[in-house]
């Protein structure tokens, strides 16, 4: 327990104390933490002692609006550090879990002024942190005392003038006799040293450095005269419990701080006034004066010590708010930090996170290069599936008529009506095998022809420029492709150019994937153009009044042929663009595998294309059967 | 299969229905271009128009069938009412002729689509008041009797159009959140994707089968 705290000290101290002023501000910090404790003790006169401590423990935000009344009721100049300075320590204390805060913090602040002058004023290697231990056994014992004191405090707030007078004349009576009571008082009423400090300092200072024991007396008796001047009503009794915690304190701690504060003066009175206690007496003129010097070092280094930790201990207990929230003790997160060795550490839980994010990453990249060669999507995204959807719907409508005209029939009519529907199905077969015929089938002046020709025979007014337009679109794009890939033939040949130069531009793998992409681009425009096609030419073929159900077949036949032979055209070139490509480039550069992956793809698609344009062709056939038997 | 390029969560299906110039085919194109086209050709058949929008956090892909009002096409066009989630019926408020054909198309939507559809009621080219034919309050009483959501919109200066759109699809996805509409109905005109290709291949798959079944 004592040792968290002495620990809590240290490191506090250590981290935000310059090192010249290393011994002042360790001596203040426990001054002004004893004096912010007072005070805050001051303003609530009224409560218990554990009530008090219920209030430290509870709410550090309690001595927010306490700094204020802390110089008040002591008579001191208004110094915010103090407040901080008495929260961390206050904090410290809550965290101990020791009997009474506000108790406790009496005679631990009390030990190190205390025993400066009677002990070894040289173990200054010790640390602050190790002195206090003790004051944890003493402060249960001091608890009446304390109180007694804080009342006294609040009953006379006394002025500065007046307690330095009272210190004056009662020191020469008191202080032989209740020397161990005053040095204990002392070091309570350290409050009372910041606010003497800097009015009458400097001057004095310089001339008192003589004597090492007197200094340390001087704090001590000055700081026992106001004190006892506060309480001289209760004195005795104070006294009896005072001294009964007296020995349990360890004095080396505050001789050390008495060591570090005089630092500035040559080892040699310090050496004099090692365990000599008889310096008292005959400093006991010019005490005040050393006792001015030690209240100004110790305020500077109190103000800029405390303004540190004051800020320290801001975010800090935001921190733990912050880490308890919703998380009382901790007990979550400490299970989290803790290191089993089955559970997974932060680092690990973090680099695990990290890769998956960069697998999905990756996932999403794939998937969004899926997407855009992605047939199905293309074709959709043309319109080409809600055509074909709508298309279907009339073919539905179409066979349901029939349907309900093949029921009303019966007897010669009824076979008349399905010879015919038979006939017209047999009509619209496409024939397998005529891809031979001809040799530029495909081309859009033949596919152009096929079409005009095709829907001169259905007599629709269905234009059919979209699908030539969207045909030149793909050829003027092979084209320039083949014109680049020329280029870049003839730049080989002539080893004008640097190669690596040529690689750094563009990424083989990458063009052989755009040419495949435009392949299923142009492939699924084509397609959603046909099925565009086939369903404007259903909705006005089920508008004509009157036909000719042979030629229509076989207008429906030829125009599917051509359009399928188109596809099978534009798979061929791209197909022969993209290993035209591959050949082009070094081996190393490229997979064949890939390549070959991507010609299949390409022929894969067409042939999705064509049984697309098959099935539409296969949905007129029912609006071709309603116009043959009206 | 990795996960799918949608970025919405479900179709609804929308048919725009009405008398020839009404401006249905305008109002189609404010929705989804925000323009208004000045001289629109007649439509044949039916066209398509499609725009995401945002209901209560969902995506939802409107898929708008909008038909040809052309006396001709009736026929043709009655074969796309089936599986509309919701209808947009429209009549021109400076043409009482178009008001009066209302009752006719209103009992073809209650024929042809399932009890669930939303059927929205819109008064177009509001922008033309001074030559107005119809009254605001003789509309409002016909969409209340018969228990349909009315609007007065104009193409034209886009006046409520977007409400008229999006008020349909708010309600057509209460239903669905009340579960008055079954995503599983064949014919509820909602597909729900679950952001995977595999919405689209089904619909493929549908259309093999029944193609099938009519092409023996």
């Amino acid at each position: 327990m004592a040792n968290s705290e002495s620990e809590d000290f240290e490191s506090a101290d250590e981290g935000i104390v310059s090192k010249s002023q290393e011994g002042s501000s360790q001596l203040s910090t426990s001054a002004a933490s004893s004096a912010s404790l007072i005070g805050h003790a001051d303003s609530e006169t009224a409560s218990t002692a554990s009530s008090k401590k219920e209030t430290l423990d509870q709410s550090h935000g309690d001595f927010v609006p306490l700094a204020p009344v802390n110089p008040e009721s002591l008579g001191a100049k208004p110094k915010m550090p103090l407040t901080g300075r008495g929260k961390s320590y206050s904090k410290h204390r809550s965290n101990i879990n020791n009997a009474d805060t506000s108790d406790s913090v009496v005679p631990s602040s009390n030990d190190p002024i205390n025993q400066a002058p009677s002990r070894k004023g040289r173990s200054g290697s010790n640390k602050l942190g190790v002195k206090i231990s003790p004051s944890a056994v003493v402060k249960s014992e001091l608890g009446p005392p304390d109180s007694n004191k804080c009342k006294g405090n609040t009953d006379s707030p006394w002025s500065n003038n007046l307690s330095n007078l009272n210190a004056n004349e009662e020191n020469q009576d008191v202080h032989d006799s209740f020397q161990p009571l005053l040095d204990k008082l002392a070091s309570l009423d350290c409050v009372e040293a910041s606010d003497e400090v800097i009015d009458t300092t400097t001057d004095k200072a310089v001339s008192n450095w003589g004597s090492w024991g007197s200094w340390g007396m001087n704090t001590i008796l000055s700081g026992a005269s106001s004190v006892s001047s506060h309480v001289t009503q209760s004195l005795s009794t104070m006294s009896s419990v005072i001294e009964s915690g007296l020995g349990a304190v360890e004095p080396e701690e505050m001789a050390k701080l008495s060591v570090e504060e005089a630092k500035p003066r040559p080892p040699k009175p310090i050496d004099t006034a090692q365990g000599n206690p008889a310096f008292s007496d005959q400093a006991s003129s010019s005490f005040n004066v050393m006792g001015n010097v030690l209240k100004f070092v110790e305020s500077t280094g109190e103000m800029i010590v405390s303004s540190g930790l004051n800020t320290l201990e801001t975010i800090g207990k935001k921190t733990m708010d912050v880490l308890q929230e919703g998380d009382p003790g901790l007990k979550r997160k400490r299970a989290l930090f803790s290191r089993e060795p089955d559970k997974p550490t932060l680092s690990q839980i973090l680099k695990e996170a990290r890769n998956r994010g960069e697998l999905e990453d990756r996932e999403r990249a794939q998937a969004k290069k899926a997407t855009r060669a992605h047939f199905e999507t293309l074709f959709d995204d043309y319109k080409g599936m809600i055509h074909l959807e709508a298309l279907e719907m009339l073919s539905n409508t179409c066979q349901l008529k029939l349907e309900a005209k093949l029921v009303a029939l019966s007897g010669t009519p009824l076979v008349e009506f399905q010879r015919k529907l038979i006939q017209i199905k047999e009509k619209c077969d496409i024939p397998d095998d005529d891809e031979d015929e001809e040799e530029d089938r495909g081309t859009i002046d033949i596919l152009e022809r096929d079409l005009t020709a095709a829907m001169r025979g259905l007599l629709v007014p269905v234009s059919h420029t979209k699908l030539i337009r969207v045909s030149e679109d793909t050829d003027t794009w092979l084209a320039t492709m083949r014109c680049i890939q020329d280029e870049d033939s003839q730049n080989d040949n002539d080893e004008w150019v640097d190669e690596e130069e040529v690689s750094e531009e563009t990424d083989p793998q990458n063009a052989l994937r755009e040419i495949h992409q435009q392949a299923i681009r142009a492939l699924a425009r084509f397609t959603a153009a046909v099925a565009e096609h086939f369903h404007k030419t259903a909705e006005l073929l089920l508008l004509k009044e009157e036909h000719d159900s042979l030629l229509e077949c076989q207008s429906v036949v030829m125009m599917t042929s051509a359009l399928c032979s188109r596809v099978s055209s534009v798979a061929a070139r791209f197909s022969e663009l993209l290993s035209a490509s591959a050949n082009m480039l070094d081996s190393t550069q490229v997979d064949h595998n890939d390549v070959n992956l991507l010609i299949t793809n390409v022929f894969l698609e067409a042939s999705n294309s064509s049984s697309y344009i098959q099935d539409a062709s296969l949905l007129l056939i029912p609006v071709l059967q309603l116009g043959a038997v009206q | 299969m990795s996960v799918g390029p949608y970025n919405y969560s479900y179709i609804f299906k929308y048919i725009i229905i009405g008398d020839m110039g009404v401006g249905k085919s305008c109002l189609l194109h404010q929705f989804t271009e925000k323009k208004f086209m000045s001289d629109c050709p007649h439509t044949i058949g039916v066209e398509f128009g499609t725009r995401i929008i945002e209901v209560s956090g969902q995506k939802i892909k409107l898929q708008i069938w909008d038909t040809a009002g052309q006396e001709r096409f009736r026929a043709v066009t009655r074969s796309y009412y089936r599986g509309a989630a919701g209808a947009l019926m429209v009549y021109d408020i400076t043409r009482r002729s178009t008001y009066n054909h209302l009752s006719s198309w209103l009992t073809d939507t209650r024929n042809l689509t399932n009890p669930s559809t939303v059927i929205f009621l819109i008064g177009n080219k509001c922008d033309l008041n001074a030559a107005r034919d119809v009254t605001y309050e003789e509309a409002k009483q016909f969409a209340d009797e018969n228990g349909l959501m009315f609007v007065e919109a104009s193409a034209k200066s886009g006046e409520n159009v977007e409400e008229a759109f999006l008020e349909t699809a708010k309600k057509i996805y209460q239903s669905i959140q009340d579960g008055r509409l079954d995503l599983n109905a064949a014919e509820s005109g909602v597909q729900h994707k679950p952001s995977q290709p595999g919405g689209r291949n089904t619909l493929v798959n549908d259309q093999t089968a029944s193609k099938d079944s009519c092409s023996c």
